[in-house]
């Protein structure tokens, strides 16, 4: 377990001089998840229990925002000042994303020849 | 209104202890209280500990400062849990790779639509300058939007209450909207949910199906490298082109 965590924060740390040296807009434990990706991809070893403690730490990815999300309370008196249509905004806006890019995908599978099968959907 | 004794509230306001450990209560009990929802989607744990910590915190006259100060533990944890979502990304690679145009257009769409639709709409309602550049940044990953925000010169403590906006609408009402689309497919909920929502909705997304849960954290990656690029160039494009028109 203790190595699983040290592999995990040293490729944050790698990620995070990268970021540094290179000057790049991406957050360092992005690029850390990307160096990770590609080393499981080249088939490196790995510590025995990474598998395990990975599964442990995203069943509780939900808990880690709290602290951050909790700063909307900064903002109340914004919320309350400009009214309800930021949050109507900021809501619906995401939806129309999440719909947006749906659909497309939707499309795209019955419409390219070249899409993977999805399996979960009803044949046409 | 202070709810605790003075004495009380001098001892324990310079340890972690206080936000640490209703950080985890709070958090336990919303389990509790979205299980006896039945997990109906309005009764979030994220959404129900958020609101069960504000109540307690306003009441009690905490500022958030002292309350994050303890909670900051959990918070550094993000790190190494974005990290860990590259083990579900590689186990999906062999899938993720057979469908790449199909993902790079959802990403593209989805970013474009959520990103373009928020200006647009908060420009509608009479949103400033200052709110919109604060806004535009909303579906990047806390990180990013910050240093986006900074680059536009928005104010980034409202960029960031944005994101945790999104992030929360998108998890609660994602789901529900894409059964309303007959959408189960875990490849789309994963990358429609990882676009919009960033690290809220892939954590959504992971409850789901761990395979939505990969493709949700490479919609999040992509995604927030792209707006890092795309959105400091169209913030400084578009007085340029309007002038010229």
């Amino acid at each position: 377990m203790v190595e699983s965590l040290f592999f995990l924060l040293l490729l944050q740390l790698l990620g995070e001089a990268a970021v540094h040296i290179l000057a790049l807009p991406i957050p360092s434990a992005v690029l850390g998840m990307l160096l990770l990706w590609f080393w499981l991809l080249t088939g490196l070893p790995v510590p025995k229990k990474l598998e395990t403690l990975v599964r442990g730490i995203l069943n509780y990815l939900t808990l880690l925002f709290i602290p951050a999300a909790v700063g909307i309370i900064e903002h109340k008196q914004r919320i309350v000042s400009d009214g309800w249509w930021l949050l109507l905004v900021l809501v619906f806006s995401t939806l129309l994303g999440i719909a947006a890019a749906a659909w497309v995908m939707r499309w795209l599978e019955k419409h390219d020849a070249h899409a993977a099968p999805s399996g979960t959907e009803g044949a046409q | 209104m202070n709810l605790f004794p003075v004495d009380f509230w001098h001892w324990l306001r310079p340890g972690p202890l206080f936000g640490l450990t209703m950080t985890l209560g709070a958090f336990a009990l919303a389990q509790v209280a979205a299980r006896l929802c039945r997990g109906h989607p309005l009764a979030n744990p994220l959404l129900l500990a958020i609101i069960f910590i504000g109540v307690v915190l306003v009441a009690a006259g905490i500022p958030y400062a002292d309350y994050f100060a303890g909670a900051k533990f959990l918070h550094f944890l993000l790190g190494p849990a974005t990290v860990a979502l590259a083990v579900p990304l590689a186990r999906h690679t062999p899938a993720l790779r057979k469908d790449l145009f199909r993902i790079g257009a959802g990403i593209l769409v989805g970013m474009t639509v959520a990103t373009a639709s928020t200006l647009a709409l908060a420009w509608l309602f009479g949103g400033d300058a200052t709110m919109l550049r604060s806004l535009a940044a909303k579906s990047a990953t806390t990180p990013i939007a910050i240093g986006i925000t900074e680059r536009l010169g928005g104010l980034p403590s409202l960029a960031v209450a944005a994101v945790m906006v999104t992030g929360i609408g998108g998890a609660i009402l994602g789901i529900p909207l894409l059964r309303r689309m007959r959408i189960e497919d875990p490849r789309i909920v994963g990358i429609a949910l990882g676009v919009s929502a960033h690290g809220i909705g892939t954590a959504r997304a992971l409850q789901f199906d761990i395979k939505a849960g990969a493709y949700a954290a490479l919609g999040m990656a992509v995604t927030g490298a792209l707006l890092a690029v795309i959105l400091p160039l169209c913030f400084w494009l578009y007085p340029r082109l309007a002038a010229l028109v």
